[in-house]
């Protein structure tokens, strides 16, 4: 296969018709948050969001698989540092977003257990052999990598499946309520102890980096 | 110094850069490879990790829309 310069004649060409996909899907993206602002102004901020949220996604290559993945395989640590990063700032901003009073229904529950442990492990391993996870997912199938729509499908079953079996596994006892941490303990406490440990987390990639 | 191509395309990660570690694993310091993936997220895994390996590289360029080439050279 030839990739010399011989190649790029028909680069322009194509560059051309990707700048037309790129207005007509742009058109269609804007129509569609017009279509839902008529409904409710929330889903359109939703939408737009949504879609911003996957071009920094996609021009920044950050991808969840290879977090959990590279540290394993290739001793890479960049991408999981990269997470830790990320929860350490959601953990924050949740904190002052509770605590400024502008999250209303806070604390969520969620029901956890040995149940939510081999869903992970299902999860993982679906995401390890499919090379991405949920949104990173829908990055490439935007890229044009057609076999994510199989990884859509498979997402969108197991959910079903989930959802399907969700009371035979509270019958089992593999799901039970657990409190959130906030309301355990308080945001203080909860605050130390989760900034606390990702703040170590990052510390030990950090060193785990250096060291190489 | 020889010259050596690899062909990933089609592959999803992290087996464009399991391949590139295996090939690179045969060359001599000195040989070039020449990697083609049609996966972004892979050329950016080939970049990291020849980085921290300390292997040259020389060429990375999106030859088509989609389709990527990057030339690496083993160093040690």
């Amino acid at each position: 296969m030839s990739l010399s310069g011989g190649n790029r004649g028909n680069l322009a060409g194509r560059k051309d018709g990707q700048a037309g996909c790129f207005f007509l899907a742009l058109a269609v993206a804007v129509f569609l948050a017009v279509v839902l602002a008529h409904f409710r102004l929330e889903w359109a901020a939703v939408w737009i969001f949504g879609l911003l949220v996957g071009f920094v996604l996609h021009r920044s290559q950050v991808c969840f698989a290879a977090s959990f993945r590279d540290c394993f395989l290739f001793h890479d640590y960049a991408m999981v540092q990269a997470l830790v990063t990320l929860l350490l700032t959601v953990s924050l901003g949740f904190a002052v977003l509770d605590l400024t009073g502008l999250l209303p229904d806070f604390p969520y529950y969620w029901r956890s257990g040995p149940a939510t442990v081999l869903g992970g492990f299902l999860f993982g391993l679906g995401m390890v052999l499919a090379g991405a996870c949920a949104c990173t997912s829908l990055v490439r199938l935007g890229e044009g990598f057609l076999l994510y729509l199989l990884v859509g499908a498979g997402l969108a079953g197991g959910t079903l499946l989930g959802a399907y079996t969700y009371p035979l596994w509270l019958r089992l006892g593999g799901l039970s309520s657990l409190k959130p941490l906030p309301v355990a303990m308080g945001w203080p406490a909860a605050l130390a102890l989760q900034v606390g440990g990702l703040a170590g987390a990052w510390w030990l990639l950090r060193l785990a980096r250096r060291r190489g | 110094m020889v010259r050596y191509t690899l062909d990933a395309i089609g592959e999803i990660c992290p087996v464009p850069l399991l391949l590139v570690h295996r090939k690179m694993a045969e060359l001599l310091p000195g040989d070039e490879l020449l990697v083609t993936t049609d996966f972004s997220r892979a050329v950016r895994n080939i970049l990291d990790w020849a980085a921290r390996e300390g292997h040259d590289i020389l060429i990375v360029d999106e030859v088509e829309p989609g389709l990527w080439s990057v030339t690496l050279r083993k160093i040690r």
